[in-house]
């Protein structure tokens, strides 16, 4: 919220970074909803990602559908791939878990790219309208700020119910939570396809952003950059995915606008946020 | 039926490189779930000083300095560093780390050598092609497989014989007895990273005649060489080679039956592995 009326007051090209990091912080919430919430890491969140962009992109500039249609095409999408990976992925564990849906990524990515007569294959899309509500990049962010709070406070309020506290439970200890009585693995499953619609409308709302998207936003770059800024933001809390997401994606625009080492930066900021304990603040 | 044979053997060379890179990532997985992101960056590293040296010291010097000057470089990053931070509960903390790692590395490797790609001729010694009856075949790759068969062998017998090798093996059996019986599992797991980053450097080098060096290469390697770990199953040499074969194997075919598609084959297997058996094709036993 601060930032969002920081970046108003500044305007120009603050206001489309600010827009931007809001969508990368929905993109990092819905990853944080398996991350923080089961306790798997998931590098396969770049394909649902790219597959809302994709989706909601296609169906404006081809079809003319209306927008809000487009995003909810954009989530419904991405919400199928992950009703495809889900159950599969979630018979592995740990390291497992991270290299299946790190496969199931790439594979979506490269069906992607080869589909040249829908997606245009590596030369990517462009010319993608702009929502009608972005016309004045101000109102964009606004109504982008708003559906981050939403989806913020929709996903607090997911995982403050049964359903929430029975995964958050299984998390810690997962035969004590599916010997009460929980039907834990099925629920997984749920949180796993509603974390993929949610990051797939971050791609969805990403495509009309930034007017051009290639198949490059499917892969396991786009999967660890999220990630990243789960980790950051302590990796157990769903408002800290958000506001690493806030924080890397103002960190990348000020250091890359500046020199070519946004990798030694970020590499020496990861490393910074471990050793200094800032992860552990309030932890026993 | 030449064409098959060499397909294979380039697939087998490509093994031995892979075993490399994959052997000491499995092992410090296997000790103490400790997931090295920095891994790639080694390997890359490893290549990139062999590039450099190999005016100055030859490459049969390079092969010696860069896998050293590397496991210099990780004992001290592990030591001063990631040991910190050792145990299953840190995971998130080795991930950031190793990963930070990881992109400070690519970043000086990219200012440090450029941003083209390199290529090296096979050393002298090795150059040419040997004549294999039905087809010939660069000798330079046949002796990058015996070299992998030697590395696979001479681990082995360190594993079982030596006293390092026991205490692996009883730290990456059980690490809280292993550490009532007084290993200090932190060292080993110190000592098996820096050998396994030198490791991965050594298929750096002997990796440089066959794959362009380029930036990007070392996040390339990491992923496959994360493959080959979780088809294995982690924390077992033995299984990584075999699991080497196969992913190298069919990153060879894959590569020429279905140039465009060849990831595609490696992530189908990847997948079907794992969702058919979870914790690797070659693990006995589930992991603790």
């Amino acid at each position: 919220m601060v930032v969002t009326i920081a970046a108003l007051v500044i305007g120009g090209r603050t206001v489309f970074v600010a827009t931007q990091a809001a969508i990368l912080g929905i993109g990092a919430l819905g990853l944080a909803l398996v991350v923080a919430r089961v306790g798997l890491i998931s590098l396969g969140h770049g394909a649902f990602f790219g597959i809302g962009a994709y989706t909601s992109a296609l169906m404006a500039r081809d079809l003319g559908t209306p927008s809000v249609l487009g995003l909810a095409g954009g989530v419904g999408a991405a919400m199928a791939y992950g009703a495809f990976v889900g159950p599969l992925a979630l018979r592995t564990r740990g390291l497992a878990f991270v290299m299946v849906t790190l496969a199931f990524g790439e594979l979506a990515r490269v069906a992607l790219q080869q589909s040249v007569g829908l997606t245009g294959g590596d030369t990517g899309l462009s010319g993608i309208p702009r929502q009608p509500w972005a016309e004045d990049p101000r109102v964009g962010l606004v109504v982008t700020a708003a559906v981050l709070l939403a989806t913020l406070e929709g996903a607090r309020w997911l995982m403050a119910t049964t359903f929430g506290r029975s995964i958050d439970a299984a998390r810690q200890d997962e035969s004590k939570a599916s010997s009460l009585g929980y039907p834990v693995a099925r629920w997984r499953t749920i949180l796993f396809v509603i974390s993929a619609g949610v990051t797939g409308l971050a791609g969805a709302l990403f495509a009309h952003h930034t007017s051009f998207i290639s198949p490059e936003l499917l892969s396991w770059l786009t999967s660890g950059e999220l990630l990243v800024m789960v980790l950051v933001g302590g990796a157990l809390s769903l408002a800290g995915a958000v506001m690493g997401a806030i924080g890397l994606t103002f960190a990348e625009d000020l250091v890359t606008s500046r020199t070519d080492h946004w990798e030694l930066v970020l590499g020496a900021l990861l490393m910074l946020v471990v050793l200094s304990g800032w992860l552990r603040r309030g932890r026993p | 039926m030449d064409l098959i044979l060499l397909y294979a053997l380039n697939g087998l060379s490509y093994a031995s490189i892979l075993y490399l890179v994959a052997v000491g990532l499995s092992l410090t997985y296997g000790l103490g779930r400790f997931l090295d992101l920095a891994h790639g960056g080694f390997y890359l590293l490893g290549a990139y000083l062999c590039l450099s040296l190999v005016d100055s010291v030859g490459f049969y010097g390079a092969l010696v300095v860069a896998p050293l000057a590397v496991m210099v470089l990780a004992a001290g990053v592990e030591r001063l560093v990631l040991r910190r931070y050792a145990g299953q509960h840190r995971a998130v903390e080795q991930m950031l780390l190793t990963f930070g790692l990881a992109f400070i590395l690519s970043d000086l490797m990219r200012t440090v050598f450029g941003g083209r790609i390199r290529s090296l001729p096979a050393p002298e010694l090795l150059a040419g092609t040997i004549d294999l009856g039905i087809a010939s075949f660069p000798i330079y790759r046949l002796a990058v497989i015996l070299v992998g068969l030697i590395v696979v062998m001479t681990i082995a017998i360190v594993l079982r014989r030596t006293r390092l090798g026991t205490m692996v093996r009883a730290a990456a059996a059980d690490r809280s007895v292993a550490a009532s019986l007084g290993i200090d599992t932190g060292r080993v797991l110190g000592t098996t990273y820096a050998l396994g980053a030198g490791l991965a450097a050594f298929g750096g080098v002997i990796g440089a005649p066959i794959i362009a060096t380029s930036t990007g290469l070392d996040f390339a390697t990491l992923i496959l060489a994360l493959i080959v770990v979780v088809v294995a199953g982690a924390g077992s040499a033995g299984a990584t080679f075999s699991s080497a074969i196969l992913v190298g194997l069919f990153d060879s075919f894959g590569r020429a039956l279905v140039p465009r598609l060849s990831v595609v084959a490696l992530f189908l297997l990847l997948a079907v592995v794992l969702i058919m058996r979870p914790y690797g094709l070659f693990a006995r036993r589930a992991p603790g």
